[in-house]
């Protein structure tokens, strides 16, 4: 096995990435037909906010896809990286438990009959999005329940531990448990849009713009429209 | 007198309190100690802090009330049954915290083995309730009441009991006026290590009683929560965390861990 073979970047490819991301880097790290990125790239998946801990703590990433501008902005107060790029929106979406499916429930049924509900932190993109959401409709968030990321809140109702859940709507479109979506209820006005930013060392260029060039190229964009995200 | 180790092995020694006491001087080093008094007051905070001092407490209690006469009856046994039955028992302790949560909403969430039959006959729900809470961390809690009591009871010399019971103490005498308070020290350190377990909870917690304010959000995952929006909560609540820790280890002392 070769690790080290042009010279002097021999350290994997550090992507860290928001957990909403998991599929779509998945993806694209599998699809690196070369294997020469995605054999050396170590992918660090996490709530953007955790992300974001991370790297002010002093965690070293060579490529960082964000969701939400907030926390991009938060990401190039430290110099380190170079202008960010906007390549997808997705929009958030009220999902419902397996058996709570088909029962034409509106958000504000869901709200008024005591159901159990989750939504992500608010430091999550996710989170900030519902609780923009929850306010625009006069909606006690409150008892809901706030995960560390978006996917644990889907994996919550998909196993029906909870009663309803806010997800982004690609999140939705990825579970194959059989949850419902609330349709209409204005949640898909609030959309979150996801940015990636490469560090300003160059030591790995060569191999980040690879990863790059497949996210913004013509496999990435297809990629993106299968998993329901739009383009900016 | 004992005699003087060689450098190398106190290098070692040294290394390894370095090594532990670092991270814990670091989160004292970043904590705003001027906004201390208004950081703790905040509503997040003290709505975990009293949730995690109730639930802490109940489940201690809790642990006490089942891991002692479970202690009593594995103090009796012997031969492969009692380790089995030990390891069980034990497995909390080291087993990842979020596989313990995992396994709770296995049993006890609304769609579990034993959480919805209980819910379709008393309509009593776990899951994102405070009973989730102290059942999480009861769940955690209880091998340190078992293992401590354990150990005492089978450090007893047998001729007490012998002797109480040719003066003719019936079995419950026995058990509650002889032998329990023989056991008395490990009675309160197992308390207590299992009350300051309760209280450092957090993966269980999360992913069996989720994570909401006032209801199930207990001061460990206010801390995760406050990490990355309110940094400046999240060290004035993580020093509170280690502070009573600490403040129980030392003033258990040697009923924890054998010191002569």
């Amino acid at each position: 096995m070769v690790t080290a073979g042009c010279g002097g970047d021999d350290h994997a490819l550090r992507v860290f990435a928001a957990s909403s991301m998991t599929d779509f880097m998945g993806e694209i790290l599998a699809g690196d037909n070369e294997g020469s990125v995605a054999h050396s790239a170590e992918l660090n998946l996490a709530g953007s906010g955790t992300l974001l801990l991370q790297i002010d703590e002093g965690a070293r990433a060579d490529l960082v896809v964000l969701a939400g501008s907030d926390h991009m902005k938060h990401l190039m107060k430290s110099g380190d990286f170079l202008p960010p790029t906007e390549f997808a929106i997705t929009y958030l979406s009220v999902i419902v438990s397996p058996t709570l499916k088909g029962q034409r429930l509106s958000v504000h049924d869901l709200w008024s009959e005591g159901f159990q509900g989750a939504m992500c932190i608010v430091s999550a993109p996710c989170g900030e999005l519902a609780m923009k959401f929850g306010n625009s409709l006069s909606l006690d968030m409150k008892g809901l329940s706030r995960e560390p990321n978006v996917r644990a809140v889907l994996a919550k109702v998909e196993r029906g531990d909870v009663d309803f859940g806010l997800v982004y709507e690609t999140d939705f479109l990825a579970s194959r448990a059989g949850v419902g979506e609330i349709p209409g209820s204005e949640a898909s006005n609030f959309s979150t849009a996801y940015s990636f930013a490469i560090s300003k060392d160059a030591k790995a260029a060569a191999r980040v713009k690879t990863l790059v060039d497949s996210i913004t190229g013509e496999a990435g964009r297809r990629t993106l429209s299968e998993l329901g995200f739009k383009q900016p | 007198m004992t005699s003087r180790l060689p450098v190398s092995i106190r290098v070692l020694a040294v290394f390894a309190v370095s090594f532990v006491a670092l991270p814990l001087l670091s989160l004292l080093w970043r904590v705003p100690w001027a906004r201390l008094a208004t950081l703790l007051t905040r509503n997040a905070v003290m709505d975990a802090l009293l949730l995690s001092v109730t639930t802490s407490v109940v489940a201690a209690l809790i642990s006490l009330a089942l891991g002692v006469p479970l202690a009593l009856q594995l103090s009796r046994m012997t031969g492969l049954a009692v380790s089995a039955i030990r390891a069980v028992v034990v497995l909390p302790m080291i087993l990842p915290p979020v596989v313990g949560g995992a396994a709770l909403l296995f049993a006890f969430g609304r769609n579990g083995l034993v959480g919805s039959v209980l819910a379709d006959i008393t309509g009593l729900v776990f899951p994102y309730t405070i009973g989730g809470v102290v059942l999480a961390n009861t769940f955690v809690a209880l091998p340190f009441v078992v293992i401590t009591v354990e150990g005492a009871l089978r450090a007893i010399d047998p001729r007490y009991e012998l002797a109480a019971s040719t003066l003719g103490a019936n079995r419950s005498r026995l058990t509650f006026k002889i032998v329990l308070p023989m056991v008395r020290p490990a009675l309160i350190a197992g308390g207590f290590i299992a009350w300051a377990r309760a209280l450092g909870e957090f993966g269980a917690t999360i992913t069996f009683a989720g994570n909401i304010q006032g209801k199930t959000q207990t001061l460990p995952l206010a801390v995760f929560v406050a990490l990355e929006s309110d940094r400046e909560a999240a060290l004035v609540m993580s020093v509170l965390l280690v502070s009573v820790s600490l403040i129980v280890l030392v003033s258990l002392r040697d009923r924890w861990w054998p010191v002569r």
